[in-house]
């Protein structure tokens, strides 16, 4: 079985990258640029079953390797960057995909395929968890660039009758995650350096996070059945249960870290800051029989090792 | 395979102290149709129409509906003798928190002395093997922190009702306590274990100064109703998901008296709750109400927003314990009850059976299926 993950230098890719290859599927893990410290790390460049190519051209290394499952991971996925380069977003999260498909409809077999999307694409949900046929109502440009790929890749599955499916994903966490600007990173630096987190709008923002784990064996169940009647042309949510508060997530975070006695500090925005974005996972479990396993008590108690251990 | 609440409670003998109350109703009936032998003791009705009349009714209670007042430690001992119950569920309690400002003696008379004449009669009593005494959300000593309260949480009370719900905390101490039994020559020690909850709603209460039976009210009524906190948020949780809680307390202290804790707290788990406002607008679109409008009339200088907000955890860890429905469903659930009361339904008994049934079918936990 050969796997191709492009992107496979991020969080879940590397992740990913693990987990396949430690099944004994040989992977190509595409990147743009050097393998980064993550992938350094879980021993992925030194891994028998993974192949590292350094090639920014997704289509090249697609058309090159043939492979018979393709994880479409890379792009840009920090909201802050693509605030700063909205047009550089939407090139890397929009154009990208499709110029992707566009090799992968000229391909003789297509591998099944899953793409990775957001449930940011709903925009504020107002206190309730949006389900796929929620409207999309989202503006920022990592947003619409996401939403440029899911909509693109939902369309060449339908259209041209590829194995395509989406993955609408939640705040993935888990260990060694660097990206600061995520949720859980944030938390988890501030309180691994001793200092109080600091949330926001009265730590009343409302967030879907799923351990990362739970994500891939998401992802590995959608590209299984990428071709199939139900999951082909369709997007999935692949989001935590229960979504929780900023609060909620600081206070499991201090638990885990030990820090039981810390408190937060809260700023009160205006009423208008506090933010509710989640999704509901079930259609993902009617379709695919996945429920998110790992409650965050135990997720978060995950990531705490790992950081303990890099210490 | 976990072995389910029905398996505990067929052919038990169960007392219910509050069983004339909105949540000894649903108890009650929920009790009943696993085919438990349930008692009663409450002082009266509590408001006319209400719950017990419409839902639970007298007859469910063949091991005897006794009354009196739940401090008068004899008629609870006669109660007791008569029923012989092996499981205690003490919800008998000056409930509102209002009330405990005009009345704070009764309040303390009723929610302290009658923990402790429900406990006293336990203690002699050589049937009962479990007791829950029902507190509140509100022992916990308000301190302004920005935590959801947990168990080990330190009591307190500023105002009658919390305070006599955490001194009725503190009498449930003393017969938790081997040593006290030892000394006191005490015929029976059955495990005790308090639970707290907070405001639930549901079909079938009539209680003053709560927001959905006030629009209950009005729609009756025909006039329209004013709201002074549109943007307070409560723990809306519908009455069913504590029950439930407290069945498996007690399921759990009979299986597992060893592991289960003292003192339990049962809330919502949900990250967002609507405010008044919406809570309102849902009600009375669900309630199918035409005549009667929602007049926001807010109160600015109005203290008592605050959320408060407990942390259920433990229950979860322990007994499996989650909620089903979320508070838009509960709400659409109370809606569908009064809306049939309000059209004449001779029948809530059966409509509050159907949404028990639909609630143990929708529930995530196990033990609580049926």
């Amino acid at each position: 079985m050969t796997v191709l993950i492009t992107g496979a230098s991020g969080f879940i890719g590397s992740w990913l990258t693990l987990r396949l290859a430690d099944a004994g599927q040989n992977v190509t893990a595409q990147m743009r640029r050097a393998p980064s410290a993550l992938f350094e790390q879980l021993g992925l460049c030194e891994h028998a079953n993974v192949d590292v190519v350094v090639e920014p051209s997704m289509e090249s290394v697609l058309t090159a390797t043939q492979p018979e499952t393709l994880y479409h991971l890379a792009g840009m996925s920090q909201v802050g960057e693509a605030l700063r380069s909205p047009a550089v977003a939407m090139e890397a999260n929009g154009r990208a995909t499709w110029l992707l498909f566009e090799a992968l409809r000229q391909m003789e077999v297509p591998p099944n395929t899953v793409i990775a999307s957001t449930d940011s694409i709903y925009g504020e949900t107002s206190g309730q968890a949006a389900t796929e046929d929620f409207p999309t109502n989202a503006l920022g440009p990592y947003e619409v660039s996401k939403l440029m790929a899911d909509t693109a890749a939902r369309s060449y599955a339908w259209v041209f009758g590829l194995p395509v499916t989406v993955a609408r994903l939640g705040n993935v966490y888990g260990p060694h995650d660097a990206n600061g600007a995520r949720i859980v990173p944030s938390i988890v630096s501030a309180v691994s350096q001793g200092n109080r987190p600091v949330l926001r709008g009265g730590g009343r923002a409302v967030r879907s996070l799923l351990y990362v784990e739970d994500c891939i064996k998401a992802l590995r169940l959608l590209a299984e059945k990428a071709g199939a009647d139900g999951v082909q042309g369709e997007a999935f949510n692949l989001s935590g249960d229960p979504p929780m508060t900023t609060l909620q997530i600081a206070r499991h975070t201090l638990d885990a870290f030990g820090f039981a006695d810390v408190d937060p500090e809260i700023i009160e925005g205006a009423p208008g800051e506090t933010s509710e974005k989640f999704s509901s996972p079930q259609k993902a479990e009617r379709v695919l029989g996945w429920r998110p396993e790992t409650p965050f008590e135990d997720g978060i108690k995950s990531v705490y090792s790992a950081w303990k251990e890099a210490q | 395979m976990t072995p389910t609440i029905d398996q505990t409670f067929a052919g038990r003998s169960v007392l219910v102290t509050g069983h004339t109350g909105f949540k000894g109703s649903w108890l009650s009936l929920w009790l009943h149709s696993m085919g438990a032998k349930v008692a009663g003791f409450s002082d009266q009705l509590p408001t006319d129409p209400c719950a017990f009349e419409l839902c639970s009714q007298a007859p469910d209670f063949g091991a005897g509906d006794h009354r009196g007042e739940i401090s008068d430690l004899a008629a609870v001992k006669a109660a007791m003798e008569k029923s012989q119950p092996s499981v205690v569920f003490h919800l008998a309690a000056q409930p509102i928190v209002r009330a405990g400002f005009s009345d704070p003696y009764t309040t303390f008379a009723t929610n302290v002395m009658g923990t402790a004449a429900v406990l006293e009669a336990c203690r002699m009593m050589p049937s009962v093997e479990a007791v829950v005494v029902v507190t509140s959300d509100k022992v916990y000593d308000n301190t302004g922190s920005p935590w959801a309260f947990r168990e080990t949480d330190r009591l307190g009370g500023h105002e009658p009702y919390g305070a006599s719900k955490a001194a009725a905390e503190i009498v449930a101490m003393t017969y938790q306590s081997a040593g006290f039994h030892g000394a006191a020559g005490s015929l029976s020690t059955p495990r005790i274990a308090t639970a707290r909850a907070g405001n639930v709603i549901g079909g079938g209460d009539w209680a003053a100064d709560r927001l959905i039976p006030d629009f209950v009210r009005a729609i009756a009524e025909g006039r329209d109703q004013k709201i002074r906190q549109p943007r307070a948020t409560r723990p809306w949780q519908h009455v069913l998901e504590p029950i439930g809680g407290y069945l498996l307390l007690a399921h759990a202290l009979l299986s597992s008296p060893e592991t289960t804790p003292e003192a339990i707290n049962f809330g919502p788990i949900e990250a967002t709750m609507p405010d008044v406002e919406e809570v309102a607008t849902l009600f009375l679109d669900a309630a199918g109400a035409t005549k009667t409008k929602l007049i926001v009339d807010e109160d600015k200088n109005a203290g008592e927003a605050k959320t408060l907000r407990v942390d259920s955890s433990l229950a979860g860890q322990i007994l499996g314990w989650t909620p089903s429905w979320t508070a838009r469903e509960a709400i659409a659930r109370t809606a569908d009850w009064y809306r049939a009361h309000l059209d004449g339904s001779n029948d809530l008994r059966e409509l509050s059976l159907a949404q028990l049934a639909d609630y143990r079918r929708a529930t995530p936990v196990a033990a609580l299926k049926g």
